[in-house]
């Protein structure tokens, strides 16, 4: 699954420590969904797009290979 | 003592100040493994008996450790947990089915008796092992 996490991140000017906060997890779990090493539930990634005032389809995308 | 619920995996962990209990007691143990051994109790009648009850002692700090919530306890922790738990149980299963052949090998000697202790105590380090492995590459 691919992402635009860090784009959307940097777009609004938030460190991964701040996004962390804001849906409450560690940085090192936005490390790992910008990287690709790890794919969030439904609900976090809910939480993300709430953030970015997104739709989830328009921040997580699907591979060929999902 | 009371057990929080975590909101997503639905699994109840210990609270994280039980993590920083288990380190305490954890390193008493491994300082008075170093003293018992060396330095103060050199020839104790129930060396043994003290031996033991600190061997168990130890395996309790680790299984509070290991029950004990993170800091930052999040889905990305569970999955890590999930993981490094798979990873030593196909230790400790590896480790009772080829571990009298092992010593048969460089032994020389057919050891089919294995102590519980020793599976339990090499399942925590593979536990820990796996799971500081894997959070500290995230």
């Amino acid at each position: 699954m691919k992402n635009k996490l860090k784009i959307e991140r940097v777009i609004l000017n938030l460190t991964q420590e701040n996004l962390a906060t804001r849906i409450g997890v560690s940085r090192q779990t936005i490390n790992s969904i910008e990287t690709n090493r790890y794919v969030p539930s439904t609900i976090l990634a809910m939480k993300i797009s709430n953030v970015f005032r997104k739709n989830v389809n328009e921040i997580f995308e699907l591979e060929e290979d999902d | 003592m009371r057990l929080k619920k975590l909101n997503t995996s639905g699994y109840r962990l210990l609270p994280y100040k039980c993590q920083k209990i288990g380190f305490i007691v954890l390193l008493a143990t491994i300082a008075f493994t170093l003293c018992y051994a060396n330095l103060f109790f050199p020839k104790l009648e129930n060396i043994d008996i003290i031996r033991k009850i600190n061997f168990n002692v130890t395996l309790i700090s680790l299984f509070v450790i290991i029950l004990s919530e993170n800091r930052h306890e999040d889905e990305l922790t569970h999955l890590i947990r999930l993981r490094s738990l798979s990873l030593a149980f196909f230790y400790g299963a590896l480790f009772v089915i080829f571990s009298p052949y092992w010593h048969l090998l460089f032994d020389g000697k057919f050891e089919y008796q294995i102590k519980g202790e020793e599976v339990i105590f090499g399942m925590f380090g593979m536990y820990f092992f796996f799971y500081y492995l894997d959070k500290k590459g995230r």
